[in-house]
């Protein structure tokens, strides 16, 4: 028997409803943004989660990082339900639990000086001189130097102010960090500079990582599992290499068929998906990609597929691809 | 394809754009060349600071003045120089014979008109027509890019429409008139993979069809090799390598181009390391004496340092400005 | 010894050139308005050649100095119980100033906790609190300070009571807009996930963001409240004779538009002055700070 996961989801659903009036307020639907979805993140392990726009990939970072709760479905934490928390339990989570944010620009507060945003997750009670210490010394792990504690933001780079945020996420020794297209914003060769500093601290530390980002290239640099996210459900997960390789579910070949080529010998004829990211309003019936599905037949319009394991470790929600038996 | 003639469409001869600033002179764009055939493609590729999107808005003259100025060049279109026209022969010029689509879709359109009554501008403003004919060519310049019920849609207002919905009527503006040559700065950066490969797909066709030229400014080299036939590099705002796009995948001279390719992880195969890019770009108000990628260079040598290097031909067609291109006699 | 006073110059050289490095970039004529107002304000006692109220009956409505008739004793000249001009312009500044920041402070404290909450709540307490704001817009001020007059007298408390408090909607509409962009930054909902509370983030981030905005306002409703204030006094409604509020003095002078004109026109100008340059003031401190916030 494994240990318990670090962060682990199960049936987790998020609605949020269109509400109409602001006193007698009437719901007139719901925003199925993230709709069952089951996700795990093990010691170590760096999980990737890619979809586009309104996959709901966000919205699951938010779930686990508690700035949203789930509708439904159970969030355990080393085992222990969310929703039987206690606020030391909480407490704990906050420690554990931390996360970079995309924009380099937004994530610091341009009014703090640099030492006061990386301390800011620190317990309340630390003293002075222990926070100093401690930011002294994230400070170093992320290659930037002492005296930029006493920096403003606006005096450093994009690529330097996303590893400020690192810093801030490592301030409380966290076991797991949750990064939300961590590189996106960030120039190219800069990108590489992150990257393998987010890999040399997970090595280094221990850490394990949820990644979330539309970049496929990235997420197969860093990432050791994947998960395809699509309308708010899993489609398809299993080990990084794997997927890359051979991807199962439709919606994944067409995602990894979009990808730019990495030479111009390589303009293959690419499977180019017709239409638009489903309404998360009003999504369609049955499997959610089947508007826009190559491999779509008469089931698909009707019912949703469950994901199952076509092979050893590959789950796919897809009926074409688990044929019945 | 394109086309083999005499006049390539655009002939761009040492361009300078600076911005001056309390804080220094921004050499923003100093002293780029460079020629595009009809229905090329030309890829600019750069990170930040590089001078390419102010190479964009130099070649319409939308380059902020005061404080921005085009100091130095010739920009030929068709043979004519384009900087020494005045306002309102420019003013001819822009959406009707140069046309540009900018990165984001959100801010491109106007939330207050609908895409008709946007798509109507332009059309309206260079080719005078009106009523029934107006509304012909705004349904043509819709469905040119694959917006589907275009007489229905007509009414629509941006809010209403999708990201990569929006990007799409903003090339049907920008393609109305049937320009000879668009700019397109980013266009995809913000849209969802698979729209992304819609969106490329669409240009490339319509490129066949019309013989357009096109200069597609990225960071991403993904873009370049989906799409151009030839690509210039931009770093400090000079282009220190430029070709054709196998060329210069194939054999890229210029150090910093070949730390780009290096330090991109690919989708394709699994990246034993990234090679990244030691250090940051340079502060374009106070540019280093010598070549402005030398302090970041592997491969620097002493000569980087005291002088910028010329530009030298590396093959056919395939230039670059490195000292290590440069002979000893 | 002689290292200690080595040492001094390095630590006063940079921040005095930082200072006059601030000074130099600030608006000449503004600048200097204002601070012939403060220093006027400050040191009126000193400044002023006679004492405001101080009647001599005998140089009644005397012309300025540079008119026939007029004297170097009253360079302003004199109003009709023989007060000088000048020295009453001069203990006017007092009572602008002072009523202009006192209700100023009154309204910024109320409308900005009242902008911060509904910007950062939201909804329903949000909806109620802009609610208020609007009743409060929509209130005539000057209907409701001749109400209090009569109720209650003319005096300072009541000036700065009715403007103090009919004036805060316009703070809370800024301080709740700012809020609301504020809050979109990724930084707040970092805070929150440092598992920091609403209060917390609110005082530590929201509002250090929103001081930029809060000075140019209260920089531009200074002056608004200056004119309020002048129009209130005019009315009889607001400070009560016999203060050399400018306000009053103009209201004085009126009668004698015609026959001494100066009375009412040296304290409307003063007015005017003042106001422009606030507005000026306001104007550049709004520019110097925005584009920068943008760029941060």
């Amino acid at each position: 028997m494994t240990s318990p996961a670090i962060l682990e989801g199960t049936g987790l659903r998020k609605h949020f409803a269109v509400t109409k009036g602001l006193v007698f307020t009437r719901v007139r639907g719901w925003i199925k943004a993230v709709d069952q979805v089951d996700v795990a993140l093990q010691e170590g392990e760096t999980v990737g989660l890619v979809g586009e726009s309104g996959s709901g990939k966000t919205t699951l970072a938010k779930l686990f990082l508690l700035l949203e709760r789930p509708t439904a479905g159970t969030l355990r934490f080393y085992g222990k339900d969310l929703a039987q928390f206690t606020p030391e339990d909480f407490a704990r989570y906050r420690q554990t639990v931390q996360a970079v944010f995309q924009d380099p620009w937004s994530s610091l507060n341009p009014r703090m000086r640099v030492a006061a945003i990386i301390a800011e997750p620190l317990p309340r009670k630390t003293p002075r001189s222990q926070a100093r210490e401690r930011v002294a010394q994230v400070l170093s792990e992320v290659g930037l130097s002492a005296g930029s504690g006493e920096r403003f933001p606006h005096e450093f780079s994009g690529g330097q102010r996303q590893r400020i945020a690192v810093a801030r996420a490592l301030v409380t020794y966290p076991k797991s960090i949750i990064l939300d297209e961590p590189v996106s914003a960030l120039d190219v060769s800069i990108r590489a500079q992150v990257l393998n500093l987010l890999k040399d601290i997970q090595q280094r530390l221990g850490l394990s990582y949820f990644v979330i980002s539309h970049d496929l290239a990235t997420m197969r640099y860093i990432s050791s599992r994947l998960n395809v996210m699509y309308a708010g459900k899993i489609v398809e997960t299993g080990q990084s290499q794997e997927v890359y390789n051979n991807p199962l579910h439709p919606y994944s070949q067409a995602l990894l068929s979009a990808a730019l080529p990495l030479h111009p010998s390589f303009r293959k004829r690419r499977i180019v998906l017709s239409g638009e990211v489903p309404s998360a309003l009003d999504p369609p019936s049955g499997c959610r990609f089947h508007p826009r599905c190559p491999l779509r037949m008469a089931i698909c319009s009707d019912l949703e597929p469950l994901l199952k394991e076509p092979a050893p470790g590959r789950l796919v929600a897809c009926h074409a691809v688990n044929k019945p038996d | 394809m394109p086309v083999e003639g005499d006049t390539p469409l655009l002939e761009v001869r040492d361009l300078k754009t600076y911005f001056f600033t309390r804080r220094g002179t921004v050499k923003a764009v100093d002293g780029i060349s460079f020629s595009l055939a009809p229905g090329e493609t030309l890829a600019v590729v750069g990170e930040s600071g590089s001078g390419k999107s102010v190479t964009a808005l130099s070649l319409l003259r939308l380059v902020p003045e005061p404080a921005g100025r085009i100091i130095h060049g010739e920009v030929l279109l068709e043979g004519q120089d384009i900087l020494k026209l005045d306002h309102r022969e420019m003013r001819r010029v822009r959406g009707s014979r140069i046309s540009m689509v900018l990165q984001d879709p959100m801010t491109s359109l106007n939330p207050a008109f609908s895409i008709g009554d946007q798509v109507g501008e332009a059309v309206r403003l260079h080719q005078r027509v009106g009523g029934g004919e107006l509304r012909r060519r705004i349904v043509e310049a819709l469905s040119r890019l694959k917006i589907s019920s275009a007489e229905s849609r007509m009414a629509d207002y941006p809010h209403q429409m999708s990201g990569g919905m929006r990007q799409r009527v903003s090339g049907a503006i920008a393609l109305s008139c049937q320009p000879r040559l668009l700019i397109a700065d980013e266009p995809t950066t913000s849209l969802d993979v698979t729209i992304q490969a819609q969106y490329l797909e669409l240009l490339r066709e319509i490129q066949e069809r019309s013989h357009i030229s096109i200069i597609f400014i990225t960071h991403d080299f993904g873009i370049v090799a989906a799409t151009a036939h030839k690509v210039a590099v931009m770093y400090a705002g000079k282009i220190v390598e430029m070709g054709t796009t196998e060329e210069v995948f194939d054999n890229p001279f210029h150090p910093y181009t070949e730390a780009l390719l290096r330090c991109v992880p690919r989708s394709d195969r699994l990246e034993g390391r990234l090679v990244d890019i030691p250090g940051q770009p340079p502060d374009l108000t106070n540019l280093p004496r010598g070549c402005s990628f030398a302090p970041r260079c592997p491969k620097a040598m002493e000569r980087c340092l005291e002088a910028y290097p010329p530009e030298v031909e590396v093959s056919r067609g395939h230039v670059t400005k490195c000292w290590l291109a440069v002979k000893e006699s | 010894m002689a290292v200690v006073e080595a040492r001094r110059p390095v630590l006063v050289g940079p921040s005095l050139r930082k200072a006059w490095g601030l000074i130099r970039q600030l608006p000449a004529i503004p600048t200097i308005i204002l601070s012939l107002v403060v220093i006027g304000a400050v040191f009126a006692g000193q400044l002023a050649p006679h004492p405001p109220t101080e009647a001599e009956l005998r140089m009644r409505t005397k012309p300025a100095a540079w008119v026939e008739g007029g004297s170097t004793t009253h360079l302003l000249g004199t109003d009709d119980q023989g007060r000088d001009i000048l020295s009453r312009i001069i203990h006017g500044t007092r009572i602008s100033l002072a009523v202009s920041l006192t209700a100023v402070l009154l309204a910024g404290t109320i409308g900005t906790v009242i902008g911060l909450v509904a910007g950062y709540k939201g909804g329903l307490v949000d909806a109620l609190l802009m609610r208020l704001a609007d009743i409060g817009l929509s209130m005539p001020l000057i209907l409701i300070a001749v109400v209090v007059a009569a109720v209650n007298g003319s005096s300072f408390r009541n000036v700065i009571l009715v403007i103090g408090l009919l004036l805060w909607p316009r703070f809370a509409r800024q301080v709740r807009g700012e809020t609301l962009a504020i809050k979109e930054n990724d930084y707040i909902a970092l805070a929150r996930v440092a598992g920091r509370s609403g209060p917390y983030i609110v005082g530590r981030h929201v509002l250090p963001n929103v001081v930029p905005t809060l000075l140019v306002i209260s920089t531009l409703q200074m002056a608004y409240v200056i004119l309020l204030e002048g129009s209130l006094s005019f009315l009889g409604v607001g400070v009560p004779p016999p203060n050399p509020a400018w306000g009053l003095m103009i209201a004085e002078g009126r009668h004698l538009v015609w026959t001494a004109p100066w009375v009412a026109a040296f304290p409307g100008i003063a007015m005017a002055v003042t106001l422009m340059a606030m507005n000026m003031f306001g104007d550049w401190l709004r520019d110097k700070l925005d584009p920068k916030l943008r760029q941060v």
